[in-house]
C-alpha cells in the first residue's frame, strides 16, 4: 500500500510536468498577448520594453526554459497585470475562497445527494421518492449560475438576508458562503442522489441483503451496515473527480458572487493572457484532481476490502 | 416508527434547523446596508453650518460610503501607483489620494489649479514667450499624509519617474513626450543598472525644482494641451522616501496601506480580488478634511450582480445594466436616485482604413450613413446612450458635429455611397469580430441588419478582446467596436489618435493622412485660441470626408446612489474627465 502510493504520488511530476508543457504551448499559440497595442497608453517602444523585460520577445521554448527554471525554484513568476506583484503572492492570498468552497460545496452535495438518494430508495415510489427524484431533475437541468441569480433575487434582493455578493474571512460568518454553495453544488448534490439512489436499489435486490432479513437482522443494520456500505462503492467513484470539479470548476460562482478566489483570478488570467497566472493556476488544478483522484483511489481500499494495491 | 420514518425524520429535522437558524441570522450585517429614509436624491446642493459641514450630515461614525465605482465597470486596478496607472479604474482611485498640480473645473472643462498656485500663463509670467519654459508655482502649506510638507522636489521625482520603463511601462509615458529629454530618455536600456540615474539626468535641465516652492518644465515645441497633461495622476508628486521604503510593492495590494498620499484620502487596505478600502487623510491640507471616513471600493464586474447588491443593501452605489434601464427609471422612487450623465467619450466602430473594403473612403461613408444610431441607441442600450454621429463629443473645445453630417444616417445618401464605391455591385463581406458580451452582440446583430439595407454583408465573429485586438492589428478583421473617453478635456487628446504617429498605440484603423497630421501638429502648437479653432474645424474637415471611423453613440454613465449619499458633484460634462470623479465632497446625510 505505501508502496503504490509513493509510486503514484511520483506520477504526478510528470503529469505536470506535461501539463506545463501543453498548457504553455496552447496559451501562446492563442492569439493577442499581455501587452497589445491600444489597450493602454503605453508607446509601442514602452510595450517592446515591457516585452523584453518578461523574455516576451524570445521564441517560446526559450520563454518555456526560463519558466521551467523560475518553477524549479519555487518561483511561479510575475503577474504581468500587475507587473511588480508575484504569481505565488496571487495565490497565498486567493487560494483559501477557492478550498473552502470547493470543500464545503462537496461536504453539501454529499450529505445532501446521499442523504436524498438513500431516502428515495428505501421509501421507493413514495412522496420523498418523487420529491428526491424532481430535485435530481431539477439539480441536473439547472445552470449553477442560473440558480445563482435566483438564489440573490429571492434571498438578498427580496428578503434581504443573505449578502449578494462577497466573501469572508471570520469562519463564524457563513452568510456569504450559503448561496455559493448551494448553486455550486447543488447539480452535484443531484448527480449523487441519483446515483446513490440507483446504487442503493441495486444492491436492494442482492441475494445477500434477502438473506439478511430472512435471518432476522433489523433493518437499521441491513441498511447502514450492508446496504449503504457497499452502495457507497460507485458513488465514491464518483465523488473524487467530483470534489476536484467543485474546487477546479468555481470560478463562474466565484466571478458571480465577487469571491476573491483563484478561480475568478484564473479567468481575468486567460482573458488578460497574463502567462505566468495562467499556468500557475492550471498547475493548481492539475495538482487538486491528480491528488483528488489519488484519495479516491486509496478510498477504494479502505471501503471494499476486496481491493488491495500492491 | 421505521429506520424509513426516523432517517426522513432526522433529515427534515436537520433541514428545518438549518432554515430556522438562517432565518434567525439573516439581515443587518452588511456594512452598507443603510435603510433609506429620505433624501432628495443626489446631487443635491449642500447646506453648510458655522463649523463647516453640512447642516444634514450624519455622524462621522456612518461617515462610510461602499461603492463598485459603477463608472468603471468595478473593475479591480493593477496598480494605484499613479505613475503606473493607465485604466479609468485605477485612475478613479488614484484622484482620490493623490492631487495634481491642476484639475479642470467641472463646470466649465476649464484648467484651474489644485497643488499650483496658479494656472500659467504668459500674462502671468509662468510661460516663457517662447512658450517652451513653464514655471510652476505650488500653493503654500500642503502636506503628505504623514505630515510632512510637499515640495517642488517631489513633483519633481514624480514627473521624472513617469519616464522609468521599469515603473510605468504599461502607463502614461506617451503623455508627457513633449517635455525636452523625453526622446532621449526613452532610448536608454530599461535594464541597465544606472538606468534610473540615466532617466534622471536626461531632465537635470528640463525638470527642475527652481526652490521649495517652484518647478520648472522645458518643453521641446510649445503646445496648447501641454498643461492639461498636468492632471494626470502620472504627473502627480510621490515621496521619494516612501516611495524607496515601500519599494516594489509601492502601488500594488501589498504596500498600498503604505503609501504616502497627498489627496483627500489614503489607503487604508487593498484586499486583492474584493475591495479597496480609503480612508480620510488628516493631514489633507487643500481644503477642509474629507466628509467620508472611508470609501470602501468593492470589485464586482458584474454588472447585474452589483445593481442586486445595491438592492440588497451591500452597495451606496452601482452602474445600472441597461437591459434594467427602463425599469428603474419607469419607477419614481427609483428615477430620483438616478445619474444618466454624459461622458466626454464616444462610441465608434475602428475600421481597418489599410485593408479592402474598409480603405474605400466611399465604402466607409455608406457604412456610416447606413447606421441608424437612433435604433441603436434605443434598442441595444436602451436609451443609456445618446445617437451620435461625430467623433468628438459635444463638449470638446471646437468639436462640430454639424460638419460630421456627412456620417448621419441617411438610406438614400448611404445607397449613392455605395454605387460610387462599387459600381459593379460586387460589394465585398465584412467581418464584425466581437467579444462575447451580450450588448455588443445584439449591436453587431443591430449593425448587420442595418448595413444589409445597402448590400453590404457582415459576417459576425464572437471572440475575446485580446484576440480582436490581435486580429485588428494583423490586419484580420477590419473592424473594432470600441470608442474613446478623454483623458482630459483639450481636443488634442482626441485628435491626435488619427495620426499616422498613432498607428501601433491607439490608432486602431491605421488611418493616415499627411494633411491631418500636419493640422494636428499644427493646432496644438498654436496657443492663440480663436486660431486654434479654425486649425481644429479644418481637422475636422478633412475627418468628415474621409472617415477614420463610424462614431455612433455618446457613452453616458447610468450610476445609483442611494438617497443619503449628498455632495455629488454634477456638472454640464458631469464627471465627463474621469479625473473629477473624487469624493472629497460627498457625505451620508442624516437618515
Amino acid at each position: 500500500m505505501t508502496g503504490y502510493f509513493i509510486r503514484r504520488l511520483l506520477w504526478i511530476v510528470p503529469v505536470l510536468w506535461s501539463i506545463t508543457l501543453i498548457t504553455f504551448l496552447l496559451m501562446h499559440a492563442v492569439k493577442g498577448g499581455p501587452f497589445e497595442a491600444g489597450e493602454t497608453k503605453a508607446s509601442s517602444t514602452a510595450r517592446q520594453a515591457l516585452k523584453e523585460k518578461y523574455h516576451l520577445d524570445e521564441p517560446v521554448v526559450v520563454q518555456y526554459g526560463y519558466y521551467m527554471k523560475g518553477l524549479l525554484q519555487g518561483d511561479l513568476g510575475p503577474d504581468l497585470a500587475t507587473q511588480g506583484q508575484s504569481v505565488n503572492h496571487i495565490l497565498a492570498k486567493n487560494w483559501r475562497p477557492t478550498v473552502t468552497l470547493g470543500i464545503l460545496t462537496t461536504i453539501y452535495a454529499s450529505v445532501l445527494g446521499i442523504s436524498l438518494g438513500v431516502l428515495s430508495a428505501t421509501r421507493r415510489n413514495s412522496f420523498i421518492d418523487y420529491l428526491s427524484v424532481g430535485f435530481a431533475t431539477i439539480g441536473a437541468s439547472t445552470p449553477n449560475f442560473v440558480l445563482g441569480i435566483m438564489l440573490v433575487l429571492l434571498f438578498s434582493v427580496k428578503f434581504k438576508f443573505l449578502p449578494a455578493i462577497g466573501w469572508s474571512e471570520d469562519w463564524m460568518d457563513w452568510r456569504p458562503v450559503v448561496m455559493p454553495v448551494i448553486a455550486l453544488g447543488s447539480l452535484s448534490a443531484a448527480f449523487i442522489a441519483r446515483l446513490t439512489r440507483a446504487s442503493m436499489l441495486e444492491v436492494m435486490n442482492q441475494d445477500y441483503i434477502r438473506t439478511a432479513r430472512a435471518k432476522g437482522l433489523d433493518e437499521r443494520s441491513i441498511v447502514t451496515r450492508h446496504i449503504v456500505r457497499n452502495a457507497m462503492i460507485p458513488v465514491l467513484t464518483a465523488i473524487g473527480p467530483l470534489a476536484a470539479a467543485l474546487v477546479t470548476g468555481s470560478f463562474i460562482i466565484e466571478y458571480f458572487f465577487s469571491i476573491p478566489g483563484i478561480g475568478r483570478a484564473y479567468v481575468q488570467a486567460i482573458l488578460g493572457r497574463d502567462y505566468p497566472l495562467i499556468m500557475a493556476t492550471t498547475l493548481v488544478y492539475a495538482l487538486v484532481v491528480a491528488l483528488a483522484n489519488l484519495s479516491v483511489d486509496l478510498l477504494y481500499a479502505v471501503i471494499d476490502p476486496r481491493i488491495k494495491y500492491s | 416508527m421505521s429506520i424509513r420514518s426516523r432517517w426522513f425524520l432526522l433529515f427534515a429535522g436537520v433541514m428545518s434547523l438549518v432554515l430556522v437558524a438562517a432565518a434567525a441570522c439573516g439581515g443587518g450585517k452588511s456594512s452598507a446596508d443603510k435603510t433609506a429614509t429620505a433624501g432628495a436624491g443626489t446631487g443635491a446642493k449642500t447646506a453648510t453650518t458655522t463649523g463647516g459641514l453640512p447642516a444634514d450630515m450624519a455622524p462621522d461614525d456612518q461617515q462610510v460610503l461602499v461603492v463598485n465605482d459603477g463608472t468603471t465597470g468595478g473593475a479591480e486596478p493593477n496598480t494605484i501607483d499613479p505613475q503606473a496607472t493607465s485604466y479609468t479604474y485605477e485612475v478613479s482611485i488614484d484622484t482620490n489620494i493623490f492631487d495634481t498640480l491642476f484639475t479642470q473645473d467641472p463646470k466649465t472643462s476649464v484648467l484651474v489649479p489644485m497643488a499650483a498656485a496658479e494656472v500659467p500663463t504668459t500674462a502671468n509670467g509662468g510661460i516663457s514667450s517662447d512658450g517652451l519654459t513653464i514655471t510652476i508655482k505650488l500653493a503654500p502649506g500642503r502636506k503628505w499624509s504623514d505630515g510632512t510638507p510637499v515640495t517642488a522636489q517631489d513633483w519633481v521625482y514624480g514627473i521624472i519617474r513617469g519616464f522609468n520603463l521599469n515603473v510605468s511601462g504599461s502607463g502614461y509615458g506617451g503623455f508627457i513626450t513633449g517635455i525636452k529629454g523625453a526622446a532621449e530618455a526613452g532610448k536608454l536600456d530599461a535594464k541597465s543598472p544606472t538606468y534610473v540615474a540615466d532617466v534622471a539626468a536626461a531632465f537635470k535641465d528640463s525638470v527642475v525644482a527652481v526652490d521649495a516652492s517652484t518647478i520648472k518644465i522645458v518643453i521641446t515645441a510649445p503646445s496648447a494641451s501641454f498643461l492639461s497633461n498636468l492632471t494626470l495622476p502620472i504627473t502627480s508628486a510621490v515621496k521619494q522616501a516612501n516611495v524607496e521604503a515601500v519599494g516594489a510593492d509601492f502601488g500594488l495590494a501589498a504596500g498600498a496601506s503604505k503609501m504616502v498620499t497627498n489627496g483627500p484620502f489614503t489607503v487604508k487596505e487593498w484586499v486583492p480580488k474584493d475591495h479597496l478600502t480609503l480612508a480620510r487623510n488628516v493631514n489633507f491640507t487643500r481644503g477642509h478634511k474629507a466628509y467620508l471616513k472611508e470609501i470602501t471600493y468593492k470589485f464586482i464586474e458584474d454588472q447585474n450582480q452589483a445593481y442586486n447588491a445595491y438592492q440588497s443593501g451591500q452597495l451606496d452605489e452601482a452602474a445600472i445594466p441597461p437591459v434594467l434601464f427602463a425599469q428603474v427609471s419607469g419607477d419614481a422612487s427609483l428615477k430620483a436616485l438616478l445619474r444618466q450623465e454624459e461622458v466626454f467619450g464616444v462610441d465608434w466602430i475602428s475600421v481597418d482604413r489599410t485593408i479592402d473594403p474598409w480603405k474605400n473612403k466611399d465604402f466607409v461613408l455608406a457604412v456610416a450613413q447606413a447606421t441608424d444610431r437612433d435604433t441603436i441607441a434605443k434598442d441595444v442600450y436602451f436609451n443609456t446612450r445618446k445617437a451620435w454621429n461625430a467623433p468628438c463629443a459635444a463638449a470638446v473645445l471646437a468639436c462640430s458635429p454639424e460638419t460630421f453630417k456627412t456620417y448621419a444616417f441617411d438610406l438614400t445618401a448611404a445607397k449613392a455611397s455605395i454605387a460610387k464605391a462599387y459600381p459593379n455591385g460586387s460589394i465585398p463581406h465584412v467581418t464584425l469580430e466581437i467579444p462575447n458580451d451580450p450588448v455588443t452582440k445584439a449591436l453587431a446583430t443591430t449593425l448587420q441588419s442595418q448595413w444589409d439595407k445597402i448590400g453590404v454583408t457582415a459576417d459576425i465573429v464572437t471572440t475575446d478582446q485580446k484576440t480582436l485586438r490581435a486580429d485588428m492589428k494583423g490586419h484580420k478583421s477590419g473592424t473594432q467596436i470600441t470608442g474613446w473617453t478623454m483623458d482630459f478635456a483639450d481636443a488634442t487628446d482626441l485628435w491626435s489618435i488619427f495620426t499616422t504617429a498613432q498607428i501601433g498605440g491607439n490608432n486602431l484603423g491605421f488611418y493616415s493622412n499627411p494633411d491631418y497630421d500636419k493640422l494636428s501638429d499644427k493646432q496644438d502648437a498654436t496657443l492663440d485660441t480663436a486660431a486654434r479653432k479654425t486649425l481644429l474645424g479644418q481637422l475636422q474637415t478633412i475627418l468628415a470626408g474621409d472617415p477614420p471611423n463610424i462614431p455612433f453613440t455618446v457613452r453616458e454613465r447610468v450610476q445609483i446612489f442611494k438617497p443619503y449619499v449628498k455632495g455629488l458633484s454634477s456638472s454640464p460634462f458631469n464627471w465627463s474627465v474621469y479625473s473629477d470623479q473624487t469624493f472629497s465632497e460627498v457625505y451620508i446625510a442624516k437618515h
